[in-house]
């Protein structure tokens, strides 16, 4: 689990971060059937990530059959108010099911090295995340024929990492993906300019944006090795791929401080000071007239000035 | 004043308004504008306009109509009683601003202030009453601000009409007079009849004069302090007071147009925890992906 | 370390009504929700307008994607030791939820609506090829 770095926040900020106990779900129906027996439950736990290497977090049904992602929306300025009650943490956690061929696949390429048949079990193993013992057990595993050899049968089934297998097997989840959000209209063009795109809207974009767009996505599903060879095989060009340090959440809008906002006359003081505030607000109004451009085009300039993220 | 209109939701403004006399349709007629309760931090602001016939100004005179804040309010009433009797010579119309209303305009993305919102809702009455077929050749404004610009503003608006604009116009002005009894008796009724949405209990409750300054009102603010939400519908949040309340002594809360330097800095630090993986920018592997960024999506390592 | 769901008391939880609001409140605790906040709230046509803190809001009701479920889920007690298991249990669910916005209509470009579309996209992110269609794919294939 990756430490984060000693913070400059205040330490009241970090208790208060730790002491939640209240979360929002998105739970799938499929997790919430009860089965026969009430020992089984749901069990959260850290698994590898296959892209980062590092622990994330992965939810596994009642019955150890299906493995989900737990993936947690959260903008910055929100909060939930539930029933009577606040949560300050304005996020949803949401939970849908992955492939756990993506789970495995790490492991595989690593055994690879062998290139000996072994068995999943034998394959599966990391002494940091304990927990992907359960992954054996998933259900969605037998689509390792796709990305493996496989010898021998029913327990004693050995695998051994088949990369052109694996690499057809990705081109056919991009091009699943990209009919996908060709459908759902996803937007693939970085919206850098609010403008450029409405231009653009006529002209029916190129499936290799789509393709590429695809191909970034489930990349986020494998190792950095695996990523780069699929992009040659889909013929994406290997472009400079601007470091897109999407930009951190845009500088918030100003707002005029409440402590400026008065009344302008106070009938129980009497009529002294009156000029000056007409005089702040018609700037603050010519300030606001500045707010009413759509700066959406402006971001990457501004983000440009702004102090680089650490 | 019968102000079952505006009871009916007390967080949005309302109209109510007299018959206009038929003499006001043929004959030539003044109109006064004026307000009532733009300072308090507590209950509506009112703006009221009063109309009849230039050759009706004795009557004005007459009915004893002065300055709404010479008078008492049982007398204010009683003029009021005057005006709604003349109704065959005199209309009468006000827009009752709720705290709601001044608050959201004063607090929304792109501000609305105070002045402008006053100079729209006289305009707003002046059309109105236009609209009604009255025959208006002379308009009074009583006014807050800056009298030329106002004067000039409503001309350009009105140029058939002479326009006057002048501060303390509800005491020279019969016509304005009236309006700021108007505008008044409706402020009045309107607090006195308040009832709280959040259910508060008026039974024995002392708000004070609303201003910021009189100590019954911040008393009243202060104890009736929601720690979340502040105070309710009948409090004017875009006040300083309101909000230095709240500051004080609720909970805090942030808002993405807050303009303050340590909540800043703040931000920042919980964003860093938030695109933890957005943020590494020196190692690949941990980039996500734009669809996950652009979605404030992200894989948790704990909960 | 792994969280254990307790989600057999599902069917009893509570329906609660959830409102996300465009600010950060820094409390977790009780509050007066429903006369200090869903009193504000006005329906014109489809659209909802709330109020907070005297800003304007501007709402939308979301029906949660189908097959899901949405859960308030409590750690009521904390594990004593890094290695013990930890217990989840279910305090309420909703099947709709209002967000808000600070004076911005809602649209299908917040950053909820299109969050929320991950379920749809994971769906097909993550359901098996079909093998004939793959293996027919990379005979054809680039």
């Amino acid at each position: 689990m990756p430490k984060r770095p000693p913070s400059r926040q205040s330490s009241s900020k970090a208790i208060q971060e730790a002491d939640q106990s209240q979360w929002v779900f998105l739970m799938n129906d499929n997790l919430l059937e009860i089965s026969g027996d009430i020992e089984e439950k749901p069990v959260i736990c850290q698994l590898r990530h296959p892209k980062t290497d590092e622990g994330c977090l992965y939810l596994f049904d009642q019955h150890g059959k299906n493995v989900y992602e737990i993936i947690k929306y959260k903008e910055e300025f929100r909060s939930w108010l539930i029933g009577e009650s606040v949560q300050k943490d304005g996020g949803i956690i949401l939970t849908t099911q992955i492939d756990p061929v993506f789970l495995v696949l790490p492991y595989l390429i690593q055994q690879d090295k062998c290139s000996k048949y072994m068995t999943l079990d034998q394959i599966v193993i990391d002494d940091k995340y304990t927990e992907c013992r359960r992954l054996p057990d998933c259900n969605g595993l037998n689509e390792l024929t796709q990305v493996a050899d496989v010898k021998g049968e029913n327990d004693f089934k050995g695998y051994r990492y088949n990369k052109d297998k694996t690499l057809s097997w990705l081109k056919a989840k991009v091009d699943n993906l990209t009919d996908g959000i060709i459908e759902k209209g996803i937007q693939v063009i970085k919206s850098q300019s609010a403008m450029y795109v409405k231009s653009n809207k006529e002209e029916k974009l190129d499936r290799d944006a789509y393709v590429k767009y695809s191909y970034g996505m489930i990349s986020d599903y494998l190792p950095l090795q695996i990523s780069q060879e699929l992009k040659t095989y889909l013929g994406i060009p290997d472009c400079e791929e601007k470091v897109s340090h999407n930009p951190v959440e845009e500088p918030p809008a100003k707002r005029v401080k409440l402590e400026d906002i008065k009344p302008l006359e106070d009938y129980s003081k009497q009529n002294d000071d009156k000029k000056k505030p007409t005089l702040s607000k018609k700037l603050s109004m010519a300030q606001k007239k500045l707010e009413k451009i759509d700066k959406k085009g402006m971001k990457s300039l501004s983000s440009f000035f702004s102090p680089k993220p650490k | 004043m019968d102000q079952s209109k505006f009871e009916a939701d007390r967080t949005k403004k309302c109209i109510l308004e007299s018959e206009a006399p038929e003499c006001t349709k043929s004959e030539p007629c003044w109109l006064g504008i004026d307000e009532a309760g733009r300072g308090p931090v507590l209950g509506p602001m009112v703006y009221g306009t009063c109309y009849s016939p230039l050759t009706s100004g004795d009557l004005l005179k007459e009915m004893g109509l002065a300055d709404s804040k010479t008078l008492s309010e049982e007398q204010r009433e009683s003029m009021f009683e005057k005006i709604h009797e003349a109704s065959d010579k005199v209309g009468w119309m006000v827009e009752i601003l709720p705290p709601t209303y001044i608050s959201n305009s004063m607090l929304r993305r792109i501000k609305y202030n105070l002045n402008a919102l006053s100079h729209d809702s006289a305009i707003g009455l002046i059309e109105k009453v236009l609209a009604k077929g009255v025959n208006v050749q002379e308009i009074y404004v009583d006014t807050v601000g800056d009298p030329m610009k106002y004067q000039n503003k409503l001309k350009g608006l009105f140029p058939n009409i002479s326009i006057t604009v002048a501060k303390k116009a509800d005491a020279t002005y019969p016509v304005v007079s009236g309006a700021s009894i108007c505008a008044k008796v409706a402020r009045d009724y309107s607090v006195k009849n308040w009832i709280f949405a959040e259910g508060i209990d008026t039974e024995g409750l002392v708000y004070g004069s609303g201003y910021p300054s009189d100590p019954n009102t911040k008393k009243f603010m202060s104890s009736s302090l929601d720690k979340v939400f502040g105070f309710t519908q009948f409090v004017r949040f875009s006040w300083s007071t309101a909000a230095l309340i709240i500051e004080k002594e609720g909970v805090q809360v942030r808002w993405e147009d807050d303009d303050d330097e340590e909540e800043n800095k703040d931000a920042k630090g919980s964003a860093s925890l938030l695109t933890f993986f957005k943020r590494s920018d020196d190692d690949p592997k941990l980039h996500r992906h734009q669809y996950f960024t652009d979605r404030c999506l992200t894989s948790l390592t704990n909960l | 370390m792994s969280m254990q769901i307790n989600t057999e008391t599902v069917s009893t939880a509570p329906e609660i009504s959830c409102h996300l609001l465009p600010c950060e409140i820094h409390h977790n605790e009780e509050a007066n929700v429903c006369k200090y906040f869903e009193t504000t709230i006005r329906k014109e046509e489809d659209l909802l307008t709330g109020c907070m803190h005297g800003r304007p809001l501007d709402g939308e009701k979301v029906a949660l994607p189908s097959g899901y479920t949405g859960l308030v889920v409590i750690e009521s007690r904390k594990a004593a030791t890094e290695e013990e298991d930890r217990m989840l249990d279910i305090k309420s669910k909703f099947n709709e939820f209002t967000y808000w916005n600070l004076d911005k209509p809602t649209s299908k470009e917040d950053m909820v609506s299109k969050a929320l579309q991950w379920i749809d996209i994971a769906n097909i992110l993550h359901s098996p090829i079909n093998q004939d269609e793959c293996s027919q794919r990379s005979v054809t294939g680039k």
